[in-house]
C-alpha cells in the first residue's frame, strides 16, 4: 500500500488555495505518496481545481452544526457522523497528518485521528497543545501579533514541512467545465479587466459605487478593455444594477456570474484583476494575473496577502486597520474604504497591467496622505514580503527585514549549518541582499555601510545585555519562587526595555520584553520558564542578525 | 385492541383510526413517504414512530429500498395484524415494545442510535398513543434527561469520561451538546485511551457551537 499524507484545511476557500503550494510541494518531495486533504463541505467545488491531491475528504461542518442545534435531531447524531468520519480517515492509515488550520476544532480533530506523525496543532483532551514543528509553534504564538513582524501563512506552512525550495505560488488546474464557462462569457478580440467587488464581510467591502467609478475611470483610459464584474449567483441582484449603470454610461461592462471553476478559467484569460480580500485574489495568484488588492477592514495582508510577484496592495492610512475579525466597525463611517479614491485604484491597476512599477511611486506620492501602496516581493526574497513603494531608507525598516530573515534561520535551525567565515554568505543572506536592493533601490553603498554599522552596534549592545540576563537567570534558578527576587529580576528587564525605546530598530527585542514583563499572572515556575526561553531565543536571533549584518556589509559595498 | 378493517378504497385501514386514513390509506401512505424522503437531512437510517396500518412503511420501503428503516410500535396485536397483511414489511424492521423505557433493551434500537438517523412520525399512531411516542422520541433522540441517561448507559467510553457528581447535577429538561461537555471530567481521561478519543470527538463538536 502506498504511504499516505492527510492535510487538514478546515478554514475558508482562500485558505485552501493558499495551501496548494504545500500540496504540490509534498507531491514533488514524496512522489510515491498519496496526498489526501480534508476540507469543509461547503467548499467541495474546489476539488476539481486542486491538482497534486489524490483524494478529497469532506468535513460536513454545516450538517454537524445543524444537528447540534436542532432539538428534533438526535443528540448523538453529530457525534456518530464525526465518529464515522474519523473511522474512515483512520482506515486510510496515514503515515503523516498535517494540520494547516491551527484552530481548536482542527487541533482536537487532528489529535483524534490515529497516526504515527503529526505536524501542526494537535490538541489533547486536556487542552495541551503539541506542534511538532517550531514553525507551527511560532504560528500559534504570532496569532496575537499585530505588527509588521509576521510571516505569510503560506511561508509558515512551507517552512514547517521542509518545502523551502518548493513551489510558492498557489497552484490550480483548469477544468473543462470552467473553460467552457469562460469561453461563453468572453468576447474575442477584447482585453479583459476582472473586478471582484464583494467580499464575505461588509467591513472588507470598498463599496459598489467606488468600484463602479473606478471601472468608469479605467475604461475611459482603456477603450480596448471590457470589464467583467465577478459574482456568485447569490450576488446577482446586487451587481446587476451596477453593470447596467456602467453600460448606460458607455462603459463596456458586464456581469459574470459563474462557478469557481469558471472564475479560474476567466482569470487565466484576463489581463488584470481588482479585488477586495477574497478567495478570488488567491485564484488570481494561481493564474498569474496582475492584480490590485484592496486591504480593508480586518484584511491582514501580511498573513494572507496576494502571493504573486509584483502584486499591488492598497491600504488606507487608518490606525484602526486591520480591525478584529469578529467585531463590527466601531467608527461612524467606513473610513478605511472612504480614504481610497477610485482614481488611485484605476491608475494603480492600469500601471500594474502595463508593468510600470516606477509609476506606482508617482501614484503613491499623489495620494500619500490617504493611502499606502505596497508591492509584493516573492521571487528575490526567501519569504513573502510587501513593502511600500515609497519605503523610506531607515534603520527600523531594514531591521524589520533583518528580523524576518533571522527568525527564519532560527526557526529552521540553520544555525546548525555554518554560514562560513565572516566573508562568506549563506543562502538567506543572499536572498536578503536581493530583497533589500529591491526595496531600497536608491540606497548607495555608503548609505548601507552607515546604516549597517548602526544596526550592528545596537544588536551588539542587546547581545551583551542578554548575556548579563542569562547570568542573572542562572543565579535566580532555584529561588524564583521568591516573589521579591523574581520581581527584582523583572525590574532589570523593565530598565532594559526603557533603554531600547529610543531605537526604532530595536522594536523586536522590545516587543519580546513587553510580553515577559506583562506576564504577571502566570505562576512563578511558568513565568521563570518563559523568561528563560525568551532570553535564549532573543540571544540566538540577535546572534544570527549580527552575522547577517556582517555578511550583508560586504555585499552592499558594491553597487548592484 | 386495534383491528384492521377495510377502508372506503377497499384497502386495509382502520376507518380513520390508528392505522391511518379511512379514505385511501395507500395513497396517504405514498404521500407520507414522498414527504418524508424529501425532508430527510441526508441521512440513510430512519426510525418511524408507529406502524399503524403499514401503508406508509410499505410506501417508504418501495420508494427507497436502500434506506435502513426501523419501525417502533407499541401495540403488539396491531403489529401482528399489519405484518400479516403486508408481508413485504420485514418483521425484523419492526420493534414492538409497549414500555418506552425498555426500547434500548432491543438490539435493533441500540444499533440505530449508534449511527446517524432521523425520526419520522406516523401521525395517527402518535395521536392514538401520544405519551408513548413522545417518550420514545425523546429517548431515541436523547434530548431529555431520561433519554440521555438511558443512552449514556449504552456508551461505556463516554460514561467513563464523566464524573458521578456532575451526572447527578444534570437538571431535568432539554439536553444539549453543552450538557455533555460540562459532564466530561478531564481527570478521568488518560491520554491515548478510548476515553480520550471520546472526549476529543465531543470537544471537536463543542467548537462548532461556540
Amino acid at each position: 500500500m502506498k504511504p499516505k499524507i492527510l492535510v487538514l484545511c478546515l478554514l475558508r476557500l482562500g485558505d485552501i488555495v493558499l495551501a496548494t503550494p504545500v500540496l504540490r510541494g509534498l507531491r514533488e518531495k514524496h512522489p510515491g505518496t498519496e496526498i489526501h486533504v480534508l476540507i469543509n463541505g461547503q467548499f467541495a467545488q474546489i476539488r476539481e481545481l486542486i491538482p497534486y491531491v489524490d483524494k478529497v475528504h469532506v468535513f460536513e461542518r454545516d450538517e454537524l452544526q445543524r444537528g447540534l442545534g436542532e432539538a428534533k435531531r438526535g443528540l448523538f447524531e453529530p457525534y456518530e457522523r464525526l465518529r464515522a468520519l474519523v473511522a474512515r480517515l483512520e482506515s486510510e492509515r496515514y503515515g503523516r497528518i498535517v494540520n494547516l488550520t491551527q484552530n481548536r476544532l482542527s487541533g482536537y480533530l487532528a489529535q483524534s485521528i490515529q497516526g504515527p506523525e503529526k505536524i501542526g496543532l494537535a490538541l489533547g483532551a486536556d487542552g495541551m497543545a503539541a506542534f511538532n514543528s517550531p514553525w507551527f509553534r511560532y504560528l500559534n504564538a504570532q496569532a496575537d501579533e499585530d505588527g509588521e513582524r509576521v510571516f505569510h501563512y503560506t511561508d509558515v506552512f512551507r517552512f514547517a514541512l521542509g518545502l523551502q525550495d518548493g513551489p510558492r505560488r498557489p497552484s490550480l488546474q483548469e477544468s473543462e467545465a470552467g473553460r467552457a464557462e469562460a469561453d461563453a462569457l468572453l468576447r474575442p478580440g477584447r482585453k479583459c479587466l476582472l473586478v471582484q467587488p464583494l467580499t464575505s464581510d461588509v467591513k472588507k467591502d470598498w463599496g459598489l459605487d467606488r468600484f463602479a467609478e473606478m471601472a468608469r475611470l479605467f475604461a475611459a483610459g482603456h477603450p480596448e478593455f471590457e470589464i467583467l464584474l465577478l459574482g456568485a449567483p447569490a450576488e446577482r441582484a446586487r451587481l446587476e444594477p451596477v453593470a447596467a449603470a456602467l453600460s448606460a454610461q458607455g462603459v463596456r461592462a458586464r456581469l459574470a456570474i459563474c462557478s469557481l471553476a469558471g472564475v479560474y478559467s476567466l482569470l487565466l484569460r484576463a489581463h488584470g484583476l481588482v479585488t477586495g480580500d477574497t478567495s478570488i485574489k488567491h485564484l488570481a495568484c494561481a493564474a498569474g494575473v496582475p492584480l490590485v488588492e484592496l486591504s480593508l477592514g480586518s484584511s491582514d495582508y501580511r498573513r494572507t496577502g496576494a502571493y504573486l510577484q509584483n502584486s499591488v496592495i492598497i491600504q488606507a492610512r487608518e490606525l484602526c486597520a486591520p480591525c478584529p475579525h469578529s467585531k463590527a466597525c466601531h467608527r461612524d463611517r467606513h473610513a478605511c474604504a472612504e480614504r481610497i479614491p477610485p482614481a488611485a485604484v484605476a491608475m494603480a491597476i492600469s500601471e500594474t497591467i502595463a508593468g510600470n512599477r516606477h509609476q506606482l511611486r508617482v501614484i503613491a506620492e499623489e495620494f500619500a496622505d490617504d493611502l499606502e501602496i505596497l508591492r509584493v516581493e516573492v521571487e528575490e526574497s526567501g519569504f513573502w514580503a510587501a513593502h511600500s513603494v515609497l519605503e523610506p531608507f531607515t534603520e527600523a525598516g531594514v531591521a524589520r527585514w533583518l528580523w524576518m530573515s533571522g527568525r527564519k534561520i532560527h526557526l529552521e535551525e540553520e544555525r546548525a549549518k555554518p554560514l562560513g567565515g565572516w566573508g562568506e554568505l549563506g543562502t538567506e543572506a543572499v536572498r536578503l541582499e536581493h530583497l533589500l536592493r529591491r526595496v531600497y533601490p536608491s540606497a548607495t553603498p555608503a548609505d548601507w555601510a552607515h546604516l549597517l554599522d548602526a544596526l550592528e552596534r545596537q544588536a551588539a549592545m542587546v547581545e551583551a545585555r542578554l548575556g548579563g540576563f542569562e547570568a542573572g537567570l542562572k543565579s535566580l534558578y532555584g529561588s524564583y519562587e521568591d516573589p521579591e527576587r523574581l520581581r527584582a529580576f523583572v525590574k532589570t528587564l523593565i530598565a532594559f526595555r526603557e533603554k531600547l525605546k529610543p531605537a526604532p530598530a530595536l522594536a523586536a527585542p522590545r516587543s519580546s520584553l513587553d510580553r515577559l514583563i506583562d506576564d504577571g499572572l502566570a505562576p512563578p515556575f511558568v513565568r521563570f520558564r518563559r523568561i528563560v526561553d525568551a532570553i535564549q531565543e532573543l540571544r540566538a536571533t540577535t546572534d544570527i542578525e549580527i552575522r547577517l549584518i556582517r555578511s550583508l556589509r560586504d555585499r552592499m559595498e558594491t553597487v548592484a | 385492541m386495534s383491528s384492521i378493517e377495510s377502508s372506503r378504497s377497499g384497502r386495509p385501514g382502520e376507518g380513520g383510526g390508528r392505522a391511518g386514513s379511512g379514505a385511501d390509506p395507500a395513497r396517504d401512505g405514498e404521500r407520507w413517504a414522498r414527504e418524508a424522503l424529501a425532508a430527510l437531512p441526508g441521512l440513510r437510517a430512519v426510525a418511524i414512530l408507529g406502524l399503524g396500518g403499514g401503508h406508509h412503511v410499505k410506501a417508504l420501503l418501495e420508494a427507497d429500498p436502500g434506506l435502513a428503516t426501523l419501525v417502533i410500535e407499541s401495540d403488539a396485536d396491531l403489529a401482528r395484524e399489519t405484518l400479516r397483511l403486508f408481508p413485504g414489511i420485514p418483521a425484523r424492521n419492526v420493534c414492538v415494545e409497549s414500555d418506552w423505557s425498555r426500547l434500548l433493551d432491543h438490539e435493533r434500537v441500540r444499533s440505530l442510535t449508534h449511527a446517524p438517523f432521523a425520526v419520522l412520525k406516523h401521525g395517527p399512531s402518535c395521536q392514538a398513543d401520544g405519551l408513548f411516542y413522545q417518550r420514545a422520541e425523546a429517548l431515541i433522540l436523547a434530548r431529555d434527561r431520561t433519554g440521555f441517561f438511558l443512552q449514556l448507559r449504552d456508551r461505556p467510553a463516554l460514561l467513563r469520561c464523566v464524573s458521578r457528581d456532575r451526572l447527578e447535577a444534570v437538571p431535568v429538561g432539554p439536553v444539549s451538546i453543552r450538557t455533555v461537555l460540562e459532564l466530561i471530567n478531564p481527570e478521568s481521561i488518560k491520554p491515548g485511551a478510548a476515553e480520550e478519543r471520546e472526549a476529543l470527538l465531543w470537544k471537536t463538536l463543542g467548537e462548532l457551537v461556540k
